[in-house]
């Protein structure tokens, strides 16, 4: 029986290193997606996936098994990308679009679309439209959104994982799909 | 429910509300038409976001996983940023608190004590100075001096190198 992700997070606390290995294994792609979701950038997200993992090699002896690893995990990975994000204040203040806030910025970051020709061009165009009015939301606000419709989290766990109560993700949300629908013009 | 449940809107349709506020709720929609309508936007948001959700980039994960393992090696990226630039952080703090204790010294900040009678170099440099007419700016030219011996001091390591 494999074990589960919190015996393996005790185990790295203790020292295991196989252990590690194993739940780097089971998570590095969701952590990679996070990251690259939060902040949109290929390179940033690489390092800040890394980073996550490196935090939690650090602090697996906080985790305390009273949330779920997974909660506890996507706290590490969003703290991560939101420091990130605050440190780049001054890159955004002073190089306008350097964080990708430009249309045509957050477009050429975009994945290239799938070659399936079957693929319908309006809903792709629709899709790069809508990710791109996501990529100019406030960081919390869109950290909120994709656990939510990425992750597949409900509010406890994106509150946990933001480290703020129900009511403020509630609040992040409401902000969050009433200023993408005044930017894709559906209010 | 008198006020416009805004925020519980997104709750009400992924069904985490309680059994009690998701009634309210119901009820309120019923009889307002603009809460209906923004519902129905956020349902129509939400799900085509939920299709949509763009793949992140291809990443090479033999690459990656070697990176970590670096960063590990390297005692995690931050303690090994920090101890790169240990000694000059001790410099820098060393100095700052020379240049502290030698400018409350000259402004009587420090703690009181009787002044020294003059030692026989001290009277030569003030002759000097009142011969030169730096009387008047002479404790700017000790301080001058202490910043002097600071820049020696926070050298020191690079200095320590070359001569080893």
């Amino acid at each position: 029986m494999e074990p589960t992700d919190e015996t393996l997070c005790r185990r790295i606390a203790a020292g295991d290193q196989a252990a590690f290995d194993l739940l780097v294994a089971r998570w590095q792609r969701r952590a990679w997606r996070l990251a690259w979701s939060i902040v949109r950038d290929a390179e940033d997200a690489r390092d800040l996936s890394q980073e996550a993992f490196v935090r939690l090699y650090q602090r697996a002896g906080q985790f305390d098994g009273r949330a779920r690893f997974s909660t506890w995990f996507y706290r590490l990975i969003v703290n991560v990308c939101l420091d990130h994000h605050r440190r780049g204040w001054w890159r955004r203040l002073l190089v306008p679009g350097s964080d990708g806030d430009g249309p045509d910025a957050l477009l050429s970051r975009l994945p290239a679309p799938p070659s399936d020709p079957a693929e319908d061009l309006q809903r792709e165009q629709t899709m790069k439209r809508i990710w791109a009015a996501v990529a100019g939301l406030p960081a919390r606000q869109r950290a909120a959104l994709v656990l939510q419709v990425q992750e597949g989290l409900e509010t406890p766990e994106i509150a946990q994982a933001l480290g703020c109560s129900e009511t403020t993700v509630r609040v992040h949300l409401h902000r969050a799909l009433t200023t993408l629908r005044k930017r894709l013009g559906t209010s | 429910m008198n006020h416009h449940p805004t925020h519980e809107l997104i709750a009400h349709l992924r069904g985490e509300l309680g059994a009690d506020e998701a009634a309210a709720v119901a009820r309120h929609l019923e009889g307002c038409p603009q809460c209906r309508r923004e519902r129905d936007g956020f349902q129509t948001l939400l799900a085509s976001l939920s299709r949509t959700a763009p793949p992140p980039p291809e990443l090479d994960w033999g690459r990656w996983g070697a990176e970590l393992r670096a960063r590990l090696e390297a005692g995690g990226g931050r303690a090994g940023w920090l101890a790169g630039r240990r000694p000059a952080w001790v410099g820098l703090t060393l100095g700052l608190g020379l240049l502290a204790a030698g400018l409350t010294v000259p402004l009587g900040l420090g703690p009181g004590r009787a002044p020294e009678p003059p030692e026989p170099i001290a009277m030569d440099e003030t002759l000097v100075g009142r011969r030169l007419d730096l009387l008047r700016d002479y404790r700017l030219i000790e301080r001058l001096e202490l910043l002097e011996d600071i820049e020696i001091i926070s050298q020191l390591d690079r200095l320590a190198a070359q001569d080893g």
